[in-house]
């Protein structure tokens, strides 16, 4: 087992990261070489990262990735950053505050573009007794306000951003990462469970406030451990609604997985059967919400086998 | 010029192609020969699994699909015209 970052100590890490070979951490199944001379970007990575793994220098890095100032006069006056990808700028620059976001989101970018030895869905992944809970959803559905009150009880976080489905045997690979909250939801996580630690908000990004916390331990440490498909639900927060489980035919639930899916195409007949046996192997529902607590009862129902869908 | 009305009646399922069915009102189609995938209709999945079984083509009376239905899986790429 190597050592995780937050042994290193923040000056080691901002050096690490300042250096010409990057930082280099393990981040599930990926090892991220990354760059940057940003303080605010040294101190995120630093909290956000502390129980990640480090690299050796002999292991194989997946990306090369950094988060520089651009070059300009304009860096005097309003400064931006940017994403870097293997020494290129694949986005457009974003303002300087948006550093850490930048590079959170650069990361998936890497994950779900290039990552095609798994089937990749948007959709945050927990698991219990085993059994992954899969939530496919786009942004605004209140997936990740779901995801981040279910790992503070009693489920492990697997990804709150990108589920990987290995080919082989259809197992969900784990990714824990800094988990992203938007808006309202840092507010609402904050009071569900105020140990939570935030890493600086970010105003006015093009998802509005963004703050991220760090991963639990428990699940950095077992990111070696798949899990196998038990549930698939489509969350969905609906202001004033109680908590309401709804059982989802199978068909209209794979094809939600599909609309979901970053490189389905990608795998072709392959990608039919892949899936296929995601669902073969879950309880597929929808789900309304708008109350946490009331969510996350549920839930813990659901895990231990009892019927809580309704009509 | 004919349309589809006008066509064959024989038709064989796309090559390549894949349903699953798990007794739902509603399967899901894969067609090879598209790369795509469908969400059909039961009556549509069990005329295309009718259709997988006759490689060679089949009568779409024989395969009990509504003239309608047969036009719109020919359109969806996943039945095909024979002659």
């Amino acid at each position: 087992m190597t050592a995780a970052l937050g042994s290193l100590g923040a000056d080691a890490c901002a050096a690490a990261l300042r250096s010409a070979s990057g930082l280099r951490l393990h981040m599930g199944p990926f090892v991220a070489g990354i760059q940057s001379r940003l303080p605010a970007v040294h101190a995120a990575v630093a909290t956000l990262y502390a129980d990640h793994a480090l690299a050796g220098e002999d292991e194989f890095v997946d990306f090369h990735v950094g988060v520089r100032r651009p070059a300009g006069l304009r860096r005097w006056w309003d400064p931006q950053v940017v994403f870097e990808f293997e020494g290129q700028a694949p986005f457009n620059p974003l303002p300087g505050d948006q550093g850490f976001p930048l590079l959170e989101w650069g990361l998936n970018w890497c994950v779900y573009g290039m990552c095609h030895q798994y089937l990749i869905l948007h959709a945050a992944v927990l698991e219990r007794g085993g059994r992954a809970l899969i939530l496919p959803a786009p942004s605004g559905s209140g997936k990740s306000t779901l995801c981040a009150a279910l790992l503070f009880s009693g489920w492990r976080l697997l990804s709150d951003e990108l589920t990987l489905i290995a080919p082989r045997d259809g197992s969900i690979v784990p990714n824990p990462r800094p988990v992203s909250l938007k808006n309202e939801s840092i507010g609402v996580i904050r009071r569900f469970a105020p140990q939570v630690r935030f890493g600086s908000r970010v105003e006015e990004t093009s998802k509005g406030v963004v703050a991220h916390f760090p991963a639990p331990v428990s699940a950095v440490q077992q990111a070696a451990c798949r899990a196998l498909p038990g549930w698939v639900v489509l969350p969905k927060y609906l202001p004033e609604q109680p908590a309401r489980l709804q059982r989802l035919e199978r068909a209209r639930a794979f094809m939600h997985l599909v609309e979901n899916a970053f490189n389905y195409d990608v795998f072709g007949a392959e990608g039919f059967r892949l899936l296929a046996s995601v669902i073969d192997n879950s309880e597929c529902f929808k789900f309304e919400y708008s109350s946490v607590p009331e969510a996350v009862a549920l839930f813990a129902q659901l895990a231990d086998g009892q019927d809580v869908a309704t009509a | 010029m004919g349309g589809i009305a006008d066509s064959p009646r024989r038709v064989a399922a796309a090559p390549g192609m894949l349903i699953r069915d798990w007794g739902e009102d509603v399967s899901v189609v894969f067609s090879a020969a598209t790369a795509s995938t469908h969400l059909v209709s039961a009556d549509a999945a069990a005329v295309l699994a009718a259709a997988a079984d006759r490689p060679g083509g089949a009568d779409a009376a024989a395969l009990a699909a509504p003239e309608e239905l047969v036009d719109a899986l020919v359109l969806a790429g996943l039945l095909r015209r024979v002659e």
